[in-house]
């Protein structure tokens, strides 16, 4: 399987957002507690739907909470 | 442990329990030299009850102990790729078993009545059952990997 290459700062939010728990989070965007653990731990990408719900629980702009990096090595496009 | 694991944990234990002994049993008979069509029926319509039974009572009461988690879109993506990964095991055994017949048929020899021998139609129906249970068992396993590792490929 093709390992992620989204990353994600959720739980330095979360902490910064007064310590906001998973569930919290969870209940915010409309998923389970275990997906959100999922996500934080870069083990499932969210779709974008989900991405932007929560960026803005957050009250942050998608970027800030999501970042791309691009893989390196074969197939790995010019900038 | 969300519900929905504890689920697949459920069914694919129950179809360890129960369809481990019943295609022992089948392979008992076919063994034997006795006729197999009416002890197989009975055999397969008990394995099946057994299989709802077991599995619809232990989740039912996984569902009072736990509650219902609401399903969201990670289940879902498993979901989905578990019902891929086994559409394609049963679809490569079931081509590869009646592969294996036709090839048989083609190159065996004639009896002195000028039949060729193939497996009968109980053989080939319990290798066909065979084929689905092997390729639930895997859906839920792939399910089970998902929820404990990860999902990386939903695409």
């Amino acid at each position: 399987m093709k390992q992620p290459t989204i990353a994600n700062t959720i739980r330095k939010l979360r902490f910064d957002a007064g310590e906001m728990t998973q569930q919290a989070l969870a209940d915010e965007v409309g998923v389970t507690r275990q997906t959100i653990i999922a996500i934080e731990a870069s083990k499932y990408s969210p779709s974008l739907e989900l991405a932007f719900r929560i960026a803005h629980a957050f009250g942050q702009p998608l970027e800030a909470v999501f970042s791309y990096e691009p893989p390196r090595g074969r197939g790995a496009r010019r900038q | 442990m969300p519900s929905r694991e504890i689920n697949a944990w459920i069914r694919l234990a129950t179809i360890l329990i129960v369809y481990v002994p019943y295609f022992g049993y089948v392979l008992a008979l076919f063994r034997g030299s006795e006729a197999v069509g009416r002890p197989l029926c009975l055999a397969f319509v008990a394995a099946a009850f057994a299989h709802g039974v077991i599995g619809g009572v232990a989740e039912a009461v996984a569902q009072i102990v736990q509650g219902k988690a609401p399903v969201d879109e990670r289940d879902r993506a498993i979901e989905a790729l578990s019902l891929r990964v086994a559409y394609f095991a049963l679809i490569s055994l079931v081509m590869t078993a009646f592969g294996c017949i036709a090839l048989l048929g083609a190159i065996s020899e004639p009896s002195a009545a000028g039949t060729i021998l193939l497996p009968g139609f109980p053989a080939t129906s319990q290798f066909v059952f065979f084929c689905f249970v092997c390729a639930e068992a895997l859906r839920h396993a792939v399910q089970l990997f998902c929820y404990r590792r990860a999902v990386w490929s939903t695409a």
